[in-house]
């Protein structure tokens, strides 16, 4: 059977109540990934064996009427940056290539505590910086909509999986639009959950005050799942938050009738690409021809989003990237003293890309600049927040509308020599990492009509407005004919 | 700002990295690239903002100062590069003679 046809709340719900074995639907995604992945990618490592067994402990449970959970029987493919205990924890870099941690991250230990079944781990863009997955130093991950084409980045992997039908779930990581944009690429659904709404406890540090947990699905339903799941307070993370998180499924299926939706004028700015502002004036409409009032609005500052992000992501990283030095764990290149050791080392594992990434972050931060580019990063920073407050705390927004990518699925190798035109993939998706706050990427109207490459719709809401961005998200998609 | 070879050179040392032979000229001409880019950041008026260094809408919670359980040495270890007994192993730091 194929697992693909259930939402995975239906399939965990028949699991639970003996209705569907658990190892025929987790097979169904197995075998999918068996027949296809060598085509695509996806996947560093699947744990068939273990995903097997864990099914058929949920089935035999499920037979004594003691099955339960919210994921009863679900599989998730899980980015190479989260731990999974016995599970290689690559990163996608050489300097980690033979790590396998000891623990479980948080959001792994709520998916199992959950029912949830962990189907393997997923290549990215080396330590989350990318936008293609183009530099993972361990293979190449195609687009399941066009194989010519990148899934995006950085966790281009659990995106291919669940656009391939080889997961109904993935986890991504965030921290400048790494789950959103290849959920835009893919054709998916994408969620950036509220800084600290998820724990990073295991989560492998690219920039801290950036990073978070995000969630990839077929539908908005699915996400909810998910993502209500993995969320709430962990004593392992002292900036996950004590709020309480809602019951995201409740509300899913409310209407959107009165809603306050603002389109920032910075995110259809002259020279959009045409199809991606065709595609984003019909999801407008869509919406509003569900009742969502719409109108302009200014956040003013978004010139400065990819040059701040840019500063404070790459001094993060040259701060956390610090302790890969050979000693503890990863790659060592053997040397008669210390230092050449760690610059050995150090200059074998990384990849072009992060090590350009260190070079600019210890500049950023080094004697002299640290002022004029570090803290004058940070204060734009408040800048960019200040303005999304504006929109949603002074005027009264519900959410806001943008399209997630500047760019549908582009081909292998034609940003890959330009680091700058990259970063400038992350242009509509930084601010909501800079600012803190939620956004979902919900899949909208394809380029060049139907059949053509995907493209996302995005909303963007306040801190801790998951609620309100999926229930957006689920009107939208329904009203474009997605799952009833 | 213009960079020149000898501030790559101080940044690599201090970031204890290397760039491969011949590659120098390309990350310099990426990183001036990038630099040009970020100077936008010099127009704004920031006088009287301060500054956001993190995201999070409520103060960090520290965990309660309780004795608990903690990994194991040999998971911990599990993964070293080198080893000897229970302690990681690494090349000598001190030489001889300021070691003694």
């Amino acid at each position: 059977m194929s697992g693909s046809l259930l939402t995975a709340v239906k399939a965990a719900e028949l699991i639970s109540r003996g209705d569907l074995k658990a190892v025929d639907y987790v097979s169904g995604f197995l075998d999918e990934a068996l027949s296809r992945d060598s085509g695509i990618g996806a996947f560093l490592t699947i744990d068939r064996e273990a995903a097997l067994e864990a099914a058929a402990e949920t089935d035999r449970a499920a037979a004594q009427g003691r099955a339960r959970g919210r994921l009863c029987g679900v599989p998730v493919a899980v980015k190479d940056n989260i731990c999974c205990r016995g599970l290689p924890a690559t990163c996608g870099s050489r300097i980690l290539k033979d790590f396998v941690p000891f623990y479980d991250a948080c959001a792994v230990r709520r998916i199992r505590d959950e029912g949830g079944i962990v189907l393997g781990k997923t290549n990215m863009d080396e330590f989350a910086m990318g936008s293609s997955t183009e530099n993972s130093a361990l293979g190449v991950t195609r687009n399941p909509r066009d194989p010519s084409r990148v899934p995006g980045g950085s966790s281009g992997g659990s995106a291919a999986a669940v656009a391939a039908g080889m997961a109904p779930l993935a986890l991504g990581s965030e921290t400048g639009g790494s789950v959103r944009q290849p959920a835009s690429l893919c054709g998916l659904v994408g969620l950036k959950p509220t800084y600290g709404r998820v724990s990073r406890y295991g989560l492998v540090a690219y920039a801290s005050s950036l990073d978070q947990i995000g969630t990839f699905s077929a539908c908005v339903e699915d996400n909810a799942l998910i993502a209500g799941v993995i969320s709430g307070r962990d004593p392992m993370d002292s900036t996950s938050s004590p709020a309480p998180v809602p019951d995201y499924m409740s509300g899913l299926e409310d209407s959107v009738a009165g809603m306050r939706l603002g389109i920032p004028r910075e995110y259809v700015p002259e020279g959009l690409d045409a199809e991606v502002r065709r595609s984003f004036d019909r999801a407008v409409e869509v919406l509003e021809g569900l009742g969502a009032e719409t109108a302009e609005v200014s956040l003013p500052h978004t010139k400065y989003v990819i040059s701040a992000y840019y500063v404070i992501a790459t001094a993060e990283a040259s701060s956390n990237l610090a302790r890969y030095d050979g000693v503890r764990y990863g790659l060592r290149r053997e040397a008669s003293d210390v230092a050449s050791m760690l610059t050995s080392t150090r200059m074998d594992g990384f990849g072009a890309e992060v090590k350009r990434r260190i070079i600019l972050g210890t500049f950023v931060l080094s004697s002299g600049y640290y002022d004029a580019y570090y803290t004058r990063a940070l204060k734009a920073r408040a800048l960019i927040r200040r303005d999304f407050e504006d929109c949603f705390d002074r005027d009264g927004f519900d959410a806001l509308l943008t399209p997630t990518s500047p760019v549908a699925a582009f081909r292998f190798g034609e940003k890959a020599d330009d680091p700058l035109e990259m970063y400038l993939c992350d242009v509509f998706t930084a601010a909501v990492n800079l600012a803190g706050i939620t956004a979902l990427s919900v899949p909208s109207f394809p380029a060049g009509g139907s059949g053509g490459l995907p493209l996302g719709l995005q909303v963007i809401g306040g801190a801790f407005r998951e609620p309100e961005v999926l229930r957006i998200g689920r009107a939208f998609e329904k009203a474009m004919g997605g799952r009833a | 700002m213009k960079i020149d070879d000898a501030l790559i050179e101080s940044v690599l040392r201090l970031a204890r990295l290397d760039l491969p032979r011949g590659e120098f000229e390309k990350y310099k001409a990426h990183l001036q690239q990038i630099l040009d880019y970020v100077e936008v950041l010099g127009e704004l008026d920031l006088e009287g903002v301060a500054p956001m260094s993190c995201a999070a809408s409520s103060p960090a919670v520290l965990r309660a100062d309780a004795e608990a359980e903690s990994a194991a040495r040999e998971d911990v270890l599990a993964n070293a590069p080198a080893r000897a007994g229970a302690f990681f192993k690494v090349p000598r730091i001190l030489d001889q003679t300021e070691g003694s």
